[in-house]
């Protein structure tokens, strides 16, 4: 009984630890396009934009 | 004259088992009391005034449907069969809400395009790795709750579910936990809304019990050259939509929400900015806000697993808590002792409170010291790494 409560919160942690490397990865993965995405733009359109509100 | 059947909502107390009564006169109280601590602004007002009288009335208001059955005239959650369905649209009258909105996750949805209509992602283009650093050190509750939940006695769902309560995230809470842990889904995202709003009262104390006053007071050298365009922001919106509904699909309506209403505000559409946030977000707040009290019926949340919700939900947000300081002091030893530890409370995605309780804290310890830009971006990374990671749960945990 104690190993199989063992093992199952040992198969929780290891799961834990899965999603957090998944959203690791992920969160590098957007940082690392948004530095590629701003030298895309920055050398497309260099100059800077005024936004215009309008009405 | 039976008495009991004239004033049924009394009569009904005593037909009940003893505990449901009581469960019902408390929650009754409690009703009271939200709504009393909302008005004081002890706690959001937003929802908890409506929540409060959707308790009190729900737990009030019930009535013999015959001899041997009683129930409110509200909502039943429970009605799945089509024709059962039908029949009760037409009686319930917030079934409508539940049924169309809430229980397909909308009424989440549209929460989260309202705070993406009022975030502005331009902290993160400046600081994006610093930014995302520290909100995935934020993330800490919603990763080291699951197998606590788990080790307690609750199943994959509805460890996952009550883990994104360390999110600080409202709508994540009530989209993961429809999904995932549906029985209970009710419990855990009332727990998380009433701590959500304690979360102004409790941060700062772990702010100053975790960081030293210098510390605390460190000014952070912003600089002025990065000035980022909306033609930025909307490209960010549309990569991040794109790649993060690529990866998880499951969670895929809460990234458009989120990047269509930011979008939509970086694109200068006034009418639709307006339309979000001044119609849809409040709307979808109130009726948020009272299904969830008219929801707390006695028989609900009459679960022996609620004290264990009750418990695992302060966990999950005081560990978020203590890990986003923990990256607040990452990214101070990464930068040579020139970065503002505080700024890691922030990380939480509360947005934006959190960044809120970060700058009140460290104009406290150095009234020259301003770090709202950097605290804010950590904020909106925050919301971004919470859809992340409910993205992965609700795809992961089914198949296991």
């Amino acid at each position: 009984m104690k190993g199989g409560k063992g093992k199952a919160m040992n198969e929780s942690v290891v799961i834990a630890l899965e999603v957090y490397l998944i959203a690791f990865v992920a969160a590098f993965l957007i940082a690392v396009s948004i530095k590629a995405m701003q030298a895309v733009i920055r050398r497309i359109a260099p100059k800077k934009e005024t936004i215009n509100e309008g009405e | 004259m039976n008495l009991a059947n004239l004033f049924q909502g009394v009569g009904t107390l005593f037909y009940q088992e003893p505990q449901i009564a009581v469960a019902r006169i408390l929650l009754i109280v409690i009703g009271i009391l939200l709504v009393y601590l909302g008005k004081r602004g002890t706690l959001e007002p937003l929802i908890m005034i409506p929540m409060g009288f959707g308790m009190l009335a729900v737990n009030a208001g019930v009535l013999f449907f015959s001899a041997s059955k009683t129930g409110t005239l509200f909502v039943d959650p429970l009605v799945s069969d089509t024709d059962g369905l039908m029949r009760i649209l037409q009686i319930d009258f917030l079934q409508p809400i539940y049924t169309l909105t809430f229980s397909n996750s909308l009424i989440a949805c549209i929460v989260f395009m309202g705070i993406g209509c009022i975030a502005d992602v331009g902290n993160v283009l400046r600081f994006p790795f610093t930014s995302m650093l520290i909100a995935l050190f934020a993330e800490l509750g919603t990763i080291a709750t699951f197998p606590i939940a788990h080790a307690m006695g609750l199943d994959y769902g509805e460890a996952a579910s009550i883990a994104i309560v360390g999110s600080a995230d409202g709508p994540m809470v009530l989209f993961t936990s429809l999904m995932l842990a549906p029985e209970l889904f009710v419990p855990i995202t009332v727990i998380a809304y009433l701590y959500l709003s304690l979360t102004y009262a409790g941060f700062p104390f772990l702010a100053r019990l975790l960081i030293p006053k210098e510390l605390r007071g460190i000014a952070v050298k912003t600089s002025k050259k990065n000035d980022i365009t909306s033609g930025e922001k909307i490209a960010f919106d549309v990569i991040a939509c794109t790649v993060l509904s690529l990866l998880f699909p499951v969670a895929a309506p809460l990234f458009l929400s989120f990047f269509l209403g930011n979008a939509i505000k970086e694109a200068g559409m006034i009418k639709y900015t307006q339309l979000i946030e001044d119609v849809f977000l409040y709307w979808a707040t109130f009726f948020l806000g009272l299904m969830l009290g008219v929801l707390c019926e006695a028989s609900t949340i009459m679960n022996p697993k609620v004290l264990i919700l009750l418990v695992l939900g302060i966990v999950a947000l005081t560990l978020s808590g203590i890990g986003g300081i923990i990256g607040g002091y990452v990214v101070y030893l990464i930068n040579g002792r020139k970065f503002n530890p505080t700024i890691g409370i922030a990380g939480v995605s509360c947005v934006p409170s959190t960044a809120k309780i970060a700058q009140h804290e460290v104009t406290k310890a150095n009234k020259r010291a301003v770090i709202l830009q950097f605290a804010m971006g950590a904020s909106i990374c925050g919301v971004i790494t919470s859809a992340i990671i409910t993205g992965i749960y609700v795809s992961m945990v089914p198949m296991l």
